[in-house]
């Protein structure tokens, strides 16, 4: 994830710590045309990019991993009892296969032990920031 | 696809006592509530949603946790499962051992069945050690008795629903009467999350791709079978515009040639 002053909504898990190197003008200017085979179908179809309208930076988080193969959104949603946090656990178990787990914690501990507990914790890069994002979401108050 | 961040609680009134029983959860006033459940699926919005939907439920039911899986296999080379989880830790801590959708016995039975089933019912085999372990794990966290309500849809093994309800209670689906009772409202919510998530990914295909109609009518006549010269006599267009416009749609959809593409989109139900 990016520092705060240019953090993105989804963003690398590591793209503060290793700069891609700066391209020519006329380089820089293209743009990926073509998915690798597969890559946009199914689950990866569907809109992982916050909502313009009624979500920022405040309320939806993206983690992903140095290898593409986790993906973890956070979204905080607001009740009348206090916020919850929204957990996609999106993960590329094989090449042609893909579990996401989708769930909701309505206390800060309650995420914590998942974050223990799950395998996810075996991503040093990833948990550490989804737990600081996940204690972030939760922690703003409106 | 995105939803609301901020939303009203599920269920404004005190959280019910656990049934103690399936006979006593199945007279309970709640369980009469199910069928306003079921008929507000097809208007949910988010995932989150979904789970204080699905969180309902297992307190209409007196359950104590409920996991919802939709498996869909794009082709040979994808496949995707996506679970809900009603609340509290034992079922997420469950599914975090798995490391693969064939290592779970609810989908695996989802899969081939139709029929409801309860989980300790299940034959699994001497050698399927993950399936078995996932099961005995399923026990020690205190999920005691499950029953899994299988969906299918038109495409047959590629697109499977489960619904799994468990209790920490050792047979809280023992009695038959209330599982003929618990069936209906179960197998038509387990159905109508199938249809809602179905709905979804078809509505995100489109969206994301941003599918034109011409392109549409394109996929419509590779599926009959017409040839490239053919549509391109129908549209009044050059084959190069036919064929480059097959490119175009194949790339944006990820996949390798137009006979993919059209499956794909017919799949999702989009053709």
């Amino acid at each position: 994830m990016n520092d705060e002053s240019t953090a993105t909504p989804c963003a690398s898990a590591t793209s503060h710590e290793e700069p891609q190197p700066r391209l020519s003008r006329k380089r820089g200017g293209y743009r990926p045309r073509r998915a690798p085979h597969g890559r946009l179908m199914g689950e990866e179809l569907r809109m992982l990019g916050p909502d313009p309208v009624t979500e920022s930076s405040e309320t939806f988080r993206c983690v992903v991993s140095e290898d593409g193969n986790w993906v973890v959104l956070l979204r905080r949603i607001d009740y009348p009892t206090g916020p919850r946090l929204y957990v996609e656990r999106v993960h590329r178990t094989t090449p042609a296969e893909i579990i996401t787990y989708l769930m909701l914690f309505e206390h800060e501990d309650e995420f914590l032990d998942w974050c223990d507990t799950d395998p996810i914790r075996f991503q040093i890069n990833v948990t550490h920031q989804v737990r600081r994002i996940g204690h972030e979401l939760l922690d703003i108050t409106h | 696809m995105n939803c609301s961040t901020s939303r009203t609680e599920p269920s404004d009134a005190p959280e019910p006592t656990p049934a103690t029983s399936l006979e006593n959860a199945v007279q309970s006033a709640s369980f009469a509530g199910l069928n306003r459940l079921i008929a507000k699926i097809p208007t949910v919005h988010g995932d989150a949603e979904a789970i204080d939907l699905l969180q309902e439920a297992v307190q209409a039911l007196g359950c104590t946790a409920a996991v919802f899986a939709s498996f869909i296999r794009d082709d040979a080379t994808m496949r995707s499962c996506r679970y809900l989880f009603s609340r509290g830790p034992g079922l997420r801590q469950l599914y975090g051992t798995v490391s693969s959708t064939a290592d779970d016995p609810w989908l695996h039975y989802a899969g081939q069945h139709f029929e409801p089933r309860r989980s300790r019912e299940l034959d699994v085999p001497l050698d399927a050690h993950a399936r078995r372990s996932f099961l005995a794990q399923a026990a020690e966290i205190g999920f005691r008795d499950a029953i899994i309500f299988p969906s299918h849809s038109v495409n047959g093994p590629s697109r499977v629903g489960m619904l799994c309800l468990g209790s920490d209670q050792a047979d809280y689906f023992a009695s038959p009467d209330a599982l003929a009772l618990l069936s209906v409202p179960a197998s038509a919510m387990s159905f109508h999350l199938h249809v809602w998530w179905h709905a979804r990914l078809r509505s995100d295909l489109v969206n994301r791709v941003r599918l034109t109609p011409l392109e549409l009518d394109l996929a419509r006549m590779q599926r009959q079978g017409l040839t490239t010269k053919h549509m391109a006599r129908v549209l009044g267009t050059p084959i190069n515009t036919i064929d480059s416009r097959f490119a175009r749609l194949c790339r944006r959809l990820g996949v390798g040639s137009r006979r993919a593409a059209v499956e794909l989109l017919h799949s999702y139900g989009v053709i």
